[in-house]
């Protein structure tokens, strides 16, 4: 008897491939300098390499939806990067994240906003897009729990 | 020599292992009987939504099938019309008693009864998931952010829960009523095929969201929105604690007692190791692949 098959697994395997070559792609050292070069915004979503264990983890299902959903529809001239803190760490000499999971807005090579945590809500992802845009309010930042940082790459 | 149909298998069953081509049937090499009761149950199985695949052998997967069908009728007192056999897109939900059928993963002559009522009349499984209409509620509303889901009958306005789940959002807006908070959802219920392009880290695959047992949502506390952030560093507004404790006094788990902590987060629990998380998930969203219509409670 063939087991039952829906066009989701077929969705699954494509996503198998794509977080691969995400992964091992994104992390590379130069990749974000040269997203930045390149005149790119950069949002880098910090996370552990494995991901075992979080299939009823209702924190992680949350913010991988809304971080998933967020890079589906990237404003042109925006790229999402996905780090470890300790990947990003050899990249990134401040700020420190310390976090398993953070996200940093990157403007430019400098200016940097940072999100401490997962990010559970879509609308501190639309917060983090205005602000590369120069549009922002500082009190939404500090409600939703962004902040803005100085940054200095290695 | 007399045919074991599976219109009429009397007091014989079929089950896991039978096979048409040795005819084994109920576990015995029958050489008294000729026929294909296998392929006719996988036929009518098929024809409910619950398997593809025809072969006249009585595996896992037909198994599966079947306890799917059985779970299905004892738990979901509505189905699907699909006379026009075209798209089930363009049927009509209809009311059907509920009805506990026999042992589960075992064909007897009740369930060969009842699924044949179920294809003769055209009718096929649908979704636990219903639209939910938030006008009736004095407290809710969705967030700017809401993502409206796609499926063929959608109305503005509405949110999509699992039946099972709606007392959970009525206590809810009891809970803010009480406590002189609203409520800004969100997200419901939530589709396990995210499409690959931008996909960034995979997906949970046993939340409450899946069978639409959760909502995500923002308490409304005057003019302050309470954020996930500040539920973490303890500065969300007295109004929205309370709001928590009577939403958790009203049987609620709060993502924010979580160990990975998800403030935002609330659920019913239906146990993700459980077979009525296995069942509420392949219906909920198997019917969003075939796009199915949702009934409105």
């Amino acid at each position: 008897m063939m087991p039952i098959h829906f066009p989701r697994f077929k969705f699954a395997a494509l996503l198998a491939l794509v977080f691969c070559f995400g992964v091992s792609g994104a992390e590379r050292a130069g990749s974000i300098t040269g997203e930045l070069r390149a005149g790119r915004r950069v949002v880098v979503a910090v996370a552990p390499a494995a991901q075992q264990g979080q299939d009823a983890n209702e924190a992680y299902g949350d913010w991988a939806d809304r971080l998933n959903q967020f890079s589906q529809h990237l404003p042109n001239g925006v790229r999402v990067l996905k780090f470890t803190s300790s990947g990003l760490r050899k990249v990134v000499r401040q700020p420190v994240v310390s976090q398993q999971y953070a996200t940093l807005f990157l403007k430019d090579r400098t200016h940097g906003l940072l999100y401490d945590g997962m990010i559970l809500e879509a609308e501190v992802y639309r917060l983090g897009l205005a602000w590369l845009d120069g549009r922002s309010d500082e009190n939404e930042l500090a409600a939703s729990g962004l902040r803005p940082v100085l940054v200095r790459l290695r | 020599m007399p045919v074991l149909s599976f219109q009429s298998l009397g007091d014989n069953t079929l089950v896991e292992g039978d096979d048409d081509s040795l005819r084994r049937w109920g576990s015995q090499v029958r050489n008294d009987f000729t026929g294909t009761p296998v392929r006719d149950l996988q036929t009518a199985l098929a024809a409910a939504g619950v398997l593809t695949g025809v072969d006249g052998q009585f595996g896992g997967g037909t198994q599966g099938a079947l306890k799917r069908y059985q779970w299905y009728r004892g738990n979901m007192g509505f189905r699907l019309s699909d006379a026009a056999g075209a798209r089930p897109a363009d049927g009509t939900i209809t009311p059907c008693d509920k009805a506990v059928l026999g042992t589960p993963g075992i064909c007897d002559a009740s369930v060969a009864s009842d699924l044949l009522e179920t294809t003769a009349g055209g009718f096929i499984t649908t979704t636990p998931i219903v639209r939910l209409q938030l006008g009736v509620f004095s407290r809710i509303r969705t967030a700017p952010t809401f993502t409206v889901l796609d499926y063929p009958n959608a109305q503005a306005g509405e949110v999509l829960v699992n039946a099972a789940f709606v007392d959970a959002i009525r206590k809810l807006n009891a809970a803010a009523e009480a406590t002189g908070v609203s409520l800004h959802i969100n997200q419901t219920f939530r589709r396990d095929d995210v499409p690959p392009s931008g996909a960034v880290v995979p997906p949970a695959k046993k939340s409450q969201h899946l069978v639409g047992h959760a909502v995500d949502l923002n308490v409304i506390d005057g003019a302050v929105t309470n954020t996930a952030a500040m539920f973490m560093s303890g500065t969300a507004t007295p109004g929205a604690m309370a709001f928590v404790r009577a939403a958790k006094t009203a049987g609620l788990r709060w993502g924010g007692d979580f160990a990975v902590r998800d403030p935002i987060h609330f659920d019913d629990f239906l146990d993700p190791n459980s077979d009525a998380y296995d069942m509420a998930h392949f219906f909920a969203q198997r019917s969003f692949h075939d796009a199915h219509p949702l009934s409105q409670v």
